[in-house]
């Protein structure tokens, strides 16, 4: 049988890219013939990615399923929308485009369009919210509840543990016993950037100076990069915050095993990977609990809810030095990334393949 | 009391920090934060008021001082229209497809082949040369803008170097002034 999935753009160190290649890891492991296709693949990591232009070809066959990620305003959905066969749909949130309107009228147009378009896709056998934040979003604009569910992203661990280690760059973080505090994400307003620099100047400030914040993420909107910078030379933080841009995946896994604390000032999440990539390399997590936050960090690390930079900066310096109270917030991030296991996503990955009629393994066949 | 007066009045820890886990002990570290807010309060910390400054910073990289407002209202189009032609540039063919019930496989098979005998290989060759010229289009217009962004912001620091130097020179003059008339009675 085969199994088409088709996204946007595909693109390395992206969370549904990465997404599409572990489902797609698991169906061919599962024996399937498994197909990838996207409306831009000229990024791409993975071989095996056809133009999504080539599914056509196949989107009359009743026999086959498609499942269709929806990330970002792509006209691919016209291909979604007109295929006869099973079709499972991946909702992976789109930002909503008013964070954008200051600094750029493209990102603001595709999300905008993205929104809009969302009540048109509801036509499948099987919606999926990465998170249950996106399938509340999924009922609010009518998709049937009971053809809907949640399955998590997929984390990557494998990748991380094939990732060279850069002893080198960790040395050079941890020189001096420089606290380092981290965030994972592309340089987006609707990732709480300002936020982010404010609450880092609130503890550099006032508690240690021997901090750094590194931002590690793509950089893409020039008006935004123009404002956190000039942030930052105002607040005079320009030697303790760094701004990495796109990392290869051995210097992202050598800023997790550097950094002290996670932050995270986000203020629209659909599902935050980076979440659980910092349960992984078992850094204490303070997140802002809004939109997908709290669905993803479950009971897990310590959530806030009003920016009151004196508080957090007190309590950012507790998780980092507090031994006892780090290590209880760990152990409850080390939980909860066990109910968030890839081998409990493929679980459900397999439920969702079975409830659109597709013979999935059964649990105890998918384990190793 | 006086003290109470003058004193910032601290928000509720336990609405601003949420920890669901049950195995920490939650008061405490509510206890804790609030001890180490007052000590440091003390101590004169926490003064600065960040988010006017990071509202300053957004005004000021944000919104075009008045001799730039100019050039930005004939910008935001101009962006605007990048937008627009980056979301359509691409003209793509897509599979004709039929709802009727039974014979619609039928009526998309005749289509196809109809399609392909009669028009793939003319329509699809000329397609691909309305999407290389839209794509020549957009990238001409990426680069003019691109370079409006550079001249507006050459334009911005020009104009702010050359207030700091009329500034500059205006207190100088006023300097002189102030020397010359200083310098009148030795003079005398």
């Amino acid at each position: 049988m085969r199994i088409h999935q088709v996204g946007s753009v595909l693109a390395l160190g992206d969370a549904v890219t990465n997404h599409i290649v572990e489902i797609d890891r698991r169906l061919s492991r599962w024996g399937f013939v498994s197909a990838i296709y996207g409306a831009d693949i000229a990024a791409s990591p993975v071989d095996k990615a056809r133009p999504d232009r080539e599914y056509a070809a196949v989107l009359d066959n009743p026999d086959d399923l498609l499942i269709y990620h929806y990330s970002a305003y792509c006209d691919n959905h016209v291909l979604y929308q007109r295929a006869r066969q099973r079709k499972i749909f991946i909702y992976h949130n789109i930002t909503p485009a008013e964070f954008f309107r200051p600094y750029d009228p493209f990102y603001e147009s595709l999300c905008r369009r993205g929104r809009a378009l969302l009540p048109e896709l509801a036509g499948c056998d099987l919606a999926l919210g990465v998170s249950e934040y996106n399938r509340q979003e999924l009922l609010a604009v009518g998709f049937a509840a009971e053809r809907s569910g949640v399955l998590p992203l997929f984390l990557g661990i494998d990748d991380f543990a094939r990732a060279p280690r850069r002893e080198q760059l960790v040395q050079q973080l941890k020189a001096g016993g420089v606290v380092n505090i981290l965030f994972v994400g592309k340089v987006a307003p609707n990732k709480g950037f300002i936020d982010l620099i404010n609450l880092f100047y609130a503890y550099h400030r006032h508690i240690n100076p021997r901090s750094r914040l590194i931002l590690v993420g793509a950089r893409f909107l020039p008006r935004y990069d123009q404002v956190l910078d000039a942030l930052v030379a105002r607040l005079g933080l320009g030697d303790a915050v760094l701004f990495t841009n796109r990392v290869p995946l051995g210097d992202l896994k050598a800023y997790y095993e550097a950094a002290d604390l996670f932050l995270c000032a986000s203020q629209h999440e659909g599902f935050c990977a980076p979440l659980l990539e910092a349960m992984y390399f078992r850094i204490p997590i303070l997140a802002r609990g809004v939109t997908g936050v709290p669905y993803t960090l479950g009971r897990a690390g310590v959530q806030f809810h009003q920016l009151n930079y004196a508080i957090l900066a007190e309590l950012m310096a507790m998780l980092i030095e507090d031994g006892a109270l780090r290590q209880q917030v760990i152990a409850g991030q080390t939980a909860r990334l066990a109910e968030l296991a890839p081998a409990r996503v493929e679980e459900q990955l397999a439920a969702a393949l079975r409830a659109v009629g597709v013979p999935a393994p059964a649990a105890q066949g998918m384990l190793p | 009391m006086s003290s109470d007066q003058t004193a910032p009045v601290e928000p509720d820890v336990a609405e601003i920090i949420e920890i669901r886990d049950p195995e920490v002990d939650v008061e405490a570290i509510m206890a804790r934060v609030r001890e180490n807010v007052a000590l440091r309060r003390a101590q004169g910390a926490y003064q600065e008021d960040l988010d006017a400054i990071a509202q300053q910073v957004l005004t000021s990289v944000l919104e075009p001082t008045p001799a730039a407002s100019v050039a930005e209202k004939a910008r935001d189009p101009l962006e605007a229209a990048l937008a627009e032609l980056n979301a359509r540039c691409m003209v793509r063919e897509m599979p004709f497809t039929s709802r009727a019930p039974v014979i619609g496989p039928l009526i998309v098979a005749v289509r196809n082949f109809w399609n392909w005998m009669s028009t793939k290989w003319y329509v699809l060759a000329i397609v691909q040369q309305i999407v290389a010229f839209h794509l020549a289009v957009v990238t001409a217009f990426s680069e003019l803008v691109s370079v409006q962004r550079a001249l507006d912001t050459e334009v911005r620091q020009l104009k702010a170097l050359s207030e700091q130097q009329q500034a500059t020179i205006a207190g100088l003059q006023e300097e002189l002034r102030r020397l010359r008339s200083s310098d009148l009675p030795s003079r005398k």
